[in-house]
């Protein structure tokens, strides 16, 4: 332990001087800029950004990067709060409270929460990360793919609480989004499914003009439906962020969601979106008014914004003692090490020391920044809501199109994007909701192909002799009995009070 | 079963679509006869044509070559375990549907046209990229949209088109090396 703390202060020294420092700042604005922009992912940031390193040393190259990865991850949430229009797939989560915090007068607020949820979320993944990265590695690398299937499919027993009341209308929701998973390529047989000889549609159906479809376009579809011409501004948000006492009410949520965020993202493909969903998950079961989620509860904020920047710090756990890639972020950091000549896996503690323990100083110095381009930025940025909704909806088209365009460069991709949107629109009108098919999405894949190699491995067995895999698959039925369960039981009760009143009502009547 | 399922694995997507069409339009019509299918034919509407989706799926299932891998499992086990999984979970989904305690659908808005006028114009610029490019269709598209919605003031409406243009030429072009489809007329001049 105290080795690990000496080394961590060679790591800020290592970085203490100015262009580290700027590169860093550097990295975090334009990972901000880049997450706040539909259709940029971080991944995307950092690719784009990747070539620009050559000229530098290792070391600097990396900590910019780095920077990058922890502002796009941030930057997502100011778009998903301000416009309901996630920046990034992890900011999903973020919009399902953020934008009703927005919509409600309390756009201030929920950026504060966002920004310092992210900031704080960051540092206790890059704590854990600092701490912990052997002994979580070991623990990632007993996981077999069996474990893996059974964790995505407790990722998708979350959308039994997203649904609420009709949470029947979430669970074929989140079918509908594995089907649409199916689309494509087999990702082991390589056999053609469902393309009907379209051949854009080998690949699968891309997630982010999906997610940009359903979560924007239908959005501004539905609103567009009861729009009023005479209305020409959103009302005015109020930008006042909350006095530092206010955030210190969050902590708790604070805090788990940034260790559920790192602990999820240690698991290779992961990432910041299923901790996102996972973390919102537990606070709502966790909150004393669950039914506040969804509506406009900051711990909604807080979970989806400390559990995504807390995957950071787990993504990076696998990436640098194993060489294997947490998230697809972390993949494009693997191609960052490699052109630097640097093998990704334990050697590199051993080998390159003070870059792995900069690594480590760099993201501290990351999170701070980015607390100081927030409080500075957000201001200017959640003014995209004063925009009047003729200038505002016709751009957040335009976004849209570019954006789903700009992924794949493909006109594939901007069509999936405008029927999703249209789809979307459908499905709010008629109360189906949209993010368990993003859900579902994002971990179809993942699951099939972790389905496939668990068989492969040991067989049918290993789904059921695994006592792990056999644990995360009871704790994914109790995930989704218990709230179907409870509410039948509350309803049960608010039925035999009503009945109770009903009939002391009538006995009141009765002498009249 | 195999020989049905290649055959519908064989057509094109505008023939599986125009079937959508036709089924969904006779259930539209089935709904709204009955007095308890009727206030809810909405919903009931996008159930249905989820269950067609996972129904098409499954059949064309079995058109699928390919070897087996471990356990038996074949490309075709995952698609049809959540086509499978989906008619318990539709059935429940139904009941909820009709049951007294379910919202009836939410009629359209008053601004429905504009809804369908906007998504038309979007499809309708998205496929003029090919042949007057992005740029220029972008530019169009915008003007268009803010006539639609009522915006009038002249400066809006030269300056947003104005400044989208540049802004994704000097952001995404430029910086960001994402060549946007220059279209067949610009292509042909210069």
């Amino acid at each position: 332990m105290v080795e690990i703390f000496q080394l961590t202060a060679v790591g800020f020294g290592e970085i203490l001087n100015g262009t580290s420092l700027l590169l860093i700042l550097i990295g975090v604005c334009v990972g901000i800029l880049g997450g706040a922009i539909p259709g940029i992912s971080p991944s995307m940031a950092v690719a784009l950004l990747l070539p620009m390193t050559y000229s530098m040393t290792p070391t600097q190259g990396i900590i910019m990067l780095m920077g990058i990865y922890i502002g796009a991850n941030y930057g997502g949430s100011i778009t998903a709060v301000a416009i309901n229009t996630p920046g990034t797939p992890s900011a999903a989560v973020t919009s399902f409270d953020g934008y009703p915090l927005a919509k409600a007068g309390r756009g201030g607020e929920a950026m504060g929460i966002s920004l310092w949820a992210s900031v704080f979320g960051g540092i206790i993944g890059a704590v854990i990360l600092m701490l912990c990265a052997v002994p979580l590695a070991k623990i990632a690398l007993k996981f077999w793919p069996s474990e893996y299937f059974a964790l995505c499919v407790l990722g998708l027993t979350t959308v039994a609480t997203l649904g609420g009341k009709e949470w029947q209308k979430s669970l074929v929701a989140v079918l509908f989004g594995l089907l649409l998973n199916m689309i494509g390529l087999d990702p082991v047989l390589g056999v053609k499914r469902f393309t009907f000889g379209i051949t854009a549609l080998y690949d699968g159906v891309a997630m982010v003009p999906v997610l940009i479809g359903l979560f924007a376009l239908g959005e501004v579809f539905a609103n567009l439906e009861y729009y009023n011409s005479s209305e020409k501004k959103f009302e005015k948000p109020v930008y006042k962020f909350p006095k530092i006492s206010y955030y210190w009410k969050l902590k708790w949520s604070i805090i788990r969601s940034g260790v559920v965020g790192c602990l999820i993202g240690v698991f290779p493909g992961a990432g910041g979106t299923i901790a996102s969903f996972l973390a919102y998950d537990v606070e709502k079961r966790m909150s004393k008014h669950p039914e506040e989620f969804g509506k406009g509860a900051p711990e909604g904020v807080v979970a989806a914004e400390a559990s995504n920047s807390g995957s950071v710090g787990g993504a990076m756990v696998p990436l640098l003692a194993l060489g294997i890639p947490g998230s697809s972020t972390a993949a494009v950091l693997i191609g960052a090490l490699m052109i630097h000549n640097l093998t990704p896996g334990p050697t590199l503690f051993t080998d390159e020391p003070d870059l792995v323990y900069a690594l480590f100083a760099s993201m501290f110095f990351a999170n701070a920044f980015m607390l100081l381009v927030g409080i500075f930025g957000s201001k200017l940025w959640v003014r995209v809501s004063d925009i009047p909704k003729t200038v505002l909806y016709p751009l957040i088209f335009a976004f849209s199109i570019l954006g789903s365009y700009s992924v794949k460069k493909s006109m594939a991709d901007v069509v999936v994007c405008l029927l999703f949107g249209v789809i979307g629109w459908i499905m709010k009108k008629y109360r189906y909701p949209a993010a368990p098919v993003v859900l579902g999405v994002v971990l179809g894949r993942l699951m099939e192909l972790n389905f496939s190699q668990a068989l492969m491995v040991g067989g049918a067995a290993s789904f059921y002799t695994r006592p792990l895999t056999v644990i995360l698959f009871a704790v994914s039925v109790a995930a989704v009995v218990y709230p179907i369960v409870s509410e039948k039981r509350a309803a049960k009760k608010n039925g035999s009070a009503v009945k109770e009143g009903n009939s002391s009502g009538r006995s009141a009547r009765l002498p009249r | 079963m195999t020989a049905f399922a290649k055959m519908l694995a064989s057509l094109s997507i505008w023939w599986i679509l125009l079937g959508f069409l036709i089924i969904l339009a006779a259930l539209f019509l089935a709904f709204g006869r009955g007095e308890k299918t009727r206030p809810v034919r909405g919903q009931l509407l996008v159930l249905s044509a989820i269950c067609l989706m996972a129904l098409l799926f499954f059949i064309i299932t079995f058109s699928f070559k390919g070897s087996k891998m471990a356990a038996g499992a074949t490309a075709a086990t995952m698609p049809r375990a959540w086509a499978v999984l989906l008619a318990p979970v539709a059935g429940l989904c139904a009941l909820n549907i009709l049951s007294e305690s379910n919202e009836p659908d939410a009629g359209f808005g008053p601004r429905w046209k504009m809804v369908v006028t906007v998504a038309a114009a979007i499809f309708a610029s998205v496929f003029l990229f090919k042949y007057i490019g992005y740029y220029l269709s972008s530019a169009v598209f915008l003007v268009l949209l803010m006539w639609f919605m009522e915006e009038r003031r002249p400066a809006a409406l030269i300056g947003v088109p104005v400044c989208w243009v540049l802004f994704s030429y000097f952001v995404f072009a430029k910086f960001l090396f994402i060549a946007l489809p220059a279209g067949a007329l610009f292509e042909a001049i210069f």
